[in-house]
């Protein structure tokens, strides 16, 4: 390792530093200061201060909103670190005759958002797929009699979970590779079943990975704004299209509110990072690293 | 094989969908496949006209310009991540790799007020600089990698050559760094030409967008046309990466012999 003074650091971090002042930085300190009732393009009734916060945390709307986007964004990453997971372990050994089959799960990787949530509604609205078969199987007569899973918070959670359970396999699958598997074979010699080994020996290897996956798939899905757009509702919407829905068509006196709410995203995500490390080392002794 | 099948229709479920979507004619309510076959939505994209080439065209320039402005700027950093040791290194690391991190949202409104300012809203330049803002830190992980993975030993040894700093930059470190280099820029490409929301905000419905165009058909009622759209959309960046995948393999062959 080379020593590097201040200044040689500075010097080749500075193009990448420019540039996140003037997008990043200087977008979140304007977000921030509007908060506050600053830099508003009508000055804030009763100057400026956290009026915004205030009149957020005694809205029942907002709390809604939020309750819904922390759940959808928790929800999310559960369903896609289990169901990647499970994958993952099921088809890890499987041996490919075409190596272009065990990459086909990257491909809701490539698929955007608003795709996903696309798909979401030719899988599971009511004219869809699982509709249809649901109506051969006799279970359900009309389309109408069908739930209306894909819009609303089943639908945003079901679109993030496609995309979800890939990246899980992505993030599980560089550990899976160096994951010595003669531990697998001692452990069906002394007697242990494929699901005593995949829980005791597998598991506690991939765990940091998944973990991983998990924070990020939380954190970003609950402020995430294409898929809750474009099938996610507004009565009450998640936080991110509420903000946006206001900023768009609200008046220009709630700006203080808009930036409140889109300061709110980003200390959940803040919040929810520093909390999985705090916890992380308590339980492990060691901090892990996103 | 037989074991692999259920694990290959798993992840390409929606892709057959979006193809039977595409490709069906009539289907009605209780047909597990379409009745008919037929090309409307095909139709639909061969006669849009100049709109919908010029919002491929433009979300293809803009998402390679990011990939571009972010192989440019992370270079320097991610040599200095992977050789160099320096006070507080952990947490420029943390701070730098954080925007992958955080919804955009949170920032979008803030750059907006910050770019009318400055004459960088509704112009390909800014889209351009918030689209690099958000998707860079894949290069930099992508690039410190690749940095990490070259032997020092090689650069000092063309420097006690004579080779000069540029030199050695182009022939020892840059082909060494070329795998790094598609992935980083792949991935920039992807997060780059996927994203509606901050080329809606920034670009306001000025630079076109290819996601732009295609938002409408998803939320309307003609879902054939909505389906072939977004197979067209998906075929940019699996094309892209053939391309690059292809090119990679060839410099790199050609550099080795």
């Amino acid at each position: 390792m080379i020593k590097r003074s201040a200044g040689g650091v500075l010097r080749a971090l500075l193009p990448l530093l420019l540039l996140l002042g003037i997008t990043l930085g200087a977008g979140g300190g304007v977000t921030f200061l509007q908060s506050l009732g600053i830099l508003t393009p009508v000055p804030a009734e009763g100057g400026a201060g956290f009026s915004a916060y205030t009149a957020l945390l005694g809205d029942a709307w907002f709390w809604r909103s939020f309750l819904l986007s922390s759940t959808a964004g928790l929800a999310s990453a559960l369903l896609s670190v289990a169901g990647g997971l499970t994958v993952a372990l099921l088809f890890w050994r499987v041996s490919a005759p075409f190596p272009v089959l065990k990459l086909s799960y990257k491909i809701p990787l490539i698929l955007p958002h608003i795709v996903a949530a696309f798909c979401v509604l030719i899988l599971f609205g009511r004219s869809g797929m699982l509709s249809t078969l649901s109506h051969h199987l006799g279970l359900t007569a009309t389309m109408q009699d069908f739930p209306d899973i894909a819009w609303g918070w089943t639908g945003v959670v079901l679109a993030y979970s496609l995309k979800g359970v890939s990246f899980t396999m992505l993030m599980v699958t560089g550990s899976l590779s160096r994951f010595d598997t003669r531990l697998l074979d001692t452990a069906r010699m002394l007697g242990a079943s494929p699901l005593r080994t995949a829980l005791t020996v597998v598991l506690p290897a991939v765990r940091p990975a998944a973990e991983a996956a998990f924070v990020i798939l939380a954190v970003y899905n609950f402020g995430g704004f294409d898929i809750p757009w474009l099938i996610g509702g507004s009565s009450p919407g998640m936080v991110s299209v509420h903000a946006l829905n206001m900023y768009q068509n609200g008046s220009i006196t709630s700006r203080p509110e808009v930036m409140a709410q889109l300061t709110v995203i980003l200390l959940y995500a803040v919040a929810f990072v520093a909390a999985y490390s705090y916890i992380s080392r308590k339980v492990s002794g060691e901090g892990r690293r996103i | 094989m037989k074991r692999l099948l259920p694990f290959f229709l798993l992840f390409t479920f929606p892709v057959i969908m979006l193809l039977l979507s595409a490709f069906g004619g009539v289907w009605q309510f209780g047909s597990l496949l379409p009745e008919s076959f037929s090309l409307h939505g095909f139709r639909v994209i061969a006669s849009s006209g100049g709109h919908l080439r010029m919002a491929l065209l433009v979300s293809v320039l803009y998402s390679i310009s990011a990939a571009v402005l972010a192989l440019l700027i992370c270079l320097p950093a991610a040599s200095l991540f992977a050789r160099c040791s320096f006070r507080g290194k952990a947490l420029w690391e943390a701070v730098l790799l954080a925007p992958a991190l955080v919804p955009s949202v949170t920032f979008a409104l803030g750059t907006l007020w910050v770019f009318i300012r400055s004459g960088l809203a509704d112009s390909f330049a800014g889209v351009v600089l918030v689209l690099t803002a958000f998707s860079y830190p894949y290069m930099l992980r992508a690039l410190t990698a690749g940095f990490a993975a070259i032997p020092y030993e090689l650069v000092l040894t063309a420097e006690n050559l004579g080779a000069g700093r540029l030199r050695t930059f182009l022939r020892i470190e840059l082909p060494l760094l070329l795998p790094a280099v598609a992935t980083g820029c792949s991935v920039v490409f992807l997060v780059s030409f996927s994203e509606y929301f901050l080329v809606y905000l920034i670009g306001g419905g000025v630079v076109p967008s290819y996601t732009g165009y295609l938002m409408p058909f998803l939320t309307g009622s003609d879902r054939q046309s909505a389906a072939a759209l977004t197979l067209l959309f998906i075929s940019v960046p699996l094309l892209l990466f053939f391309v690059t995948d292809r090119l990679t393999r060839t410099l790199v062959q050609r550099w080795q012999s």
